[in-house]
């Protein structure tokens, strides 16, 4: 476990200025938030490789905040994956284990492991200089999972990737984390990347973590939607399939999108919210979803307003006029219905 | 080809021909009856023997003194560095006389420095010490910038990585930073010794004895004449190329 407490630290361009966040044993923690939002900083911080000038970090408990970055046991991959580059892949993966004093049957052991794991088992006497992208990103991995650290910091792990490698990627993250249970703080600032991969996200913004909890609840939050826009990301399972459409599960809800996928599959659906139609009742259009929503909040965005709306833990933002609002008499509370079609949702990851 | 590549060409072959045509030059007025004399001569054999030995022992200290600077100024940042890294570069300026002059009223036996030094058996006049601390002081600044540049090409992520994984400062200089600088250091090594296997001007100041080869040259030049100076000159010639052509080759080797 993770705990850490109002980080402040300056260097000019990128500054923490009294982050706090927590990442429970075993757990998947996203940082998510634009560039210049200070996440490398805050890993490089957590990883011991830069020290705050005030605030805490807790591994486990331990306050390891003025501890050197090979006491913490925390196992880090920046962006480049930073693979020695005179070493093979064996070496690289074997060099924490004989950091650890392990015997040599033991390293050959975890490393076979793990490389099967990866899928790396054939890489293991190659230099990473003749590696593509994806293969240095499984290395780096398995060189970080290999000796049990206390948790991986992973710093924009797909951000070097190819766009046709990045859902494969995330795809590997997922299954990594659910076989092996491995406690992540991972930093980006790809919204699909944060949707697929997070059991817990916080938004960081200027220097602070703004909010840290359920994806949506995140991206409800001022500053997420000053940097993502208004919209309206989901993950949920694929419970059905029929005639080109799939019907997903999000928080109890089903929604309705024009995609393919695999009956149990974990999708992530982002809705526009000029396509969320709010109506009084639930009216006879060629919308394919329509759920019963409650307000919760108005926002004024000049002519338009941008109305939070839920429905159980399914949060939902949809934009009227003014007029609209003001004919719907929308006030948080009120019910009413949300209708959009399948084809306005899409699905990103 | 353009009037600029052409005109460009014949500038390179000018400086090119100044730079070959003194080897040429110089293997064509070899007498082979004084080569022979040279080769077989105990002094020149002792003389060529010393150079070696002072111009490798001295680069090994300055491996062993320099490279940790070089670290040490390629990875922090503090105040004064820059006067330092001045320092260091200033051998390059000074000339070699001054050098022998500098060395020999700072560290020679009639200096306080100097007497400590005599105390431990360390002599700095006209001896083989005095010989290394004039190859050190002109060799210096040509291995610790090539380590410097070597040590800055490593990226810095791949040392705190390595400390992410468990090494310490010490395991992750010898595991990561020195193995990725060490073609620069190699480098810097390779023109430090050959900067000391070309040294003479500090030398005749500070140790014409015993006599390293160039000071023979010199000395057999104003005694014997030039042919006994170009027969004792293309061996050393021959040694120092070839010494420089094998290693250039491992180290191409090595990578």
């Amino acid at each position: 476990m993770i705990i850490v407490e109002n980080l402040h630290l300056d260097l000019g361009e990128f500054k923490l200025q009294g982050v706090s966040l927590e990442a429970g044993k075993g757990e998947y923690l996203v940082v998510l938030g634009p560039s210049g939002a200070g996440k490398t900083l805050l890993l490089e911080c957590i990883a011991g490789l830069r020290r705050p000038v005030r605030g805490r970090i807790l591994v486990d408990g331990v306050d390891v905040t003025n501890f050197p970055p090979e006491k913490r046991e925390l196992a880090y991959v920046p962006q480049d994956y930073a693979l020695w580059p005179h070493m093979t892949v064996y070496s690289n993966i074997a060099y924490p284990l004989r950091c650890r004093r392990f015997s040599k049957a033991e390293i050959k052991r975890r490393v076979k492991r793990i490389a099967e794991e990866l899928g790396i088992s054939h890489l293991l006497n190659r230099k990473p200089g003749t590696l593509s992208g994806g293969e240095k990103q499984r290395v780096a991995l398995a060189r970080a999972l290999a000796w049990n650290p206390k948790a991986v910091l992973l710093d924009e792990p797909t951000a070097a990737l190819d766009p046709a490698l990045k859902s494969s990627a995330w795809k590997l993250l997922k299954n990594l984390h659910s076989k092996l249970k491995f406690t992540a703080i991972h930093v980006t600032h790809n919204l699909a990347e944060a949707a697929t991969l997070a059991e817990k996200t916080a938004f960081m913004y200027g220097g602070v973590v703004v909010k840290q909890g359920k994806l949506n609840d995140v991206l409800a939050t001022h500053e997420a939607s000053m940097y993502l826009g208004d919209a309206n990301v989901y993950r949920g399972k694929v419970v059905q399939r029929r005639r080109g459409e799939i019907v997903v599960d999000v928080y109890g809800t089903k929604i309705v999108t024009i995609a393919d996928a695999i009956l149990g599959e974990e999708v992530v659906l982002m809705l526009r919210p000029e396509d969320v139609l709010l109506l009084e009742k639930p009216a006879s259009t060629s919308a394919r979803n329509t759920l019963k929503v409650i307000v919760e909040e108005l926002e004024s965005r000049g002519p338009i307003v941008l109305v939070h709306v839920r429905r159980g833990d399914l949060k939902l933002k949809a934009y009227v006029t003014k007029s609209s609002s003001e004919h719907l008499e929308l006030k948080p509370g009120k019910q009413l219905y949300a209708s959009f079609k399948a084809a306005a949702v899409k699905r990103i990851a | 080809m353009n009037r600029l590549v052409t005109f460009f060409g014949i500038l390179s072959f000018i400086i090119l021909f100044f730079l070959a045509y003194p080897f040429l030059a110089l293997v064509l007025s070899v007498n082979l009856k004084l080569l022979d004399y040279a080769v077989k001569s105990p002094v020149a054999v002792k003389a060529l023997t010393l150079t070696l030995e002072a111009a490798t022992f001295s680069t090994i200290l300055l491996l062993l003194l320099g490279v940790p600077l070089a670290y040490i100024l390629a990875r922090y940042s503090f105040k004064g560095k820059g006067l330092i890294e001045a320092l260091v570069d200033l051998p390059l300026v000074i000339p070699h006389a001054v050098v022998g002059i500098m060395l020999l009223i700072a560290f020679g036996p009639r200096t306080g420095l100097g007497g400590l030094l005599e105390d431990l058996g360390v002599v700095l006049e006209n001896s083989f010490w005095a010989i290394v601390a004039v190859f050190m002081f002109v060799g210096a600044p040509l291995l610790i910038d090539c380590a410097k540049d070597g040590f800055a090409s490593v990226s810095s992520s791949l040392e705190g990585v390595a400390r992410c994984m468990g090494a310490g400062p010490a395991r992750v200089f010898i595991t990561v930073s020195l193995p990725l600088a060490a073609r620069s250091i190699f480098t810097g090594a390779l023109l430090a010794w050959a900067r000391a296997m070309s040294e003479v001007g500090a030398l005749l100041i500070i140790a014409y004895y015993p006599k390293t080869v160039n000071v023979l040259v010199i000395e057999w030049f104003n005694t014997y004449g030039l042919g006994y100076a170009v027969a004792l000159t293309a061996i050393l010639l021959l040694i120092s190329i070839t010494v420089f052509v094998i290693l250039r080759t491992l180290l191409r080797w090595k990578h």
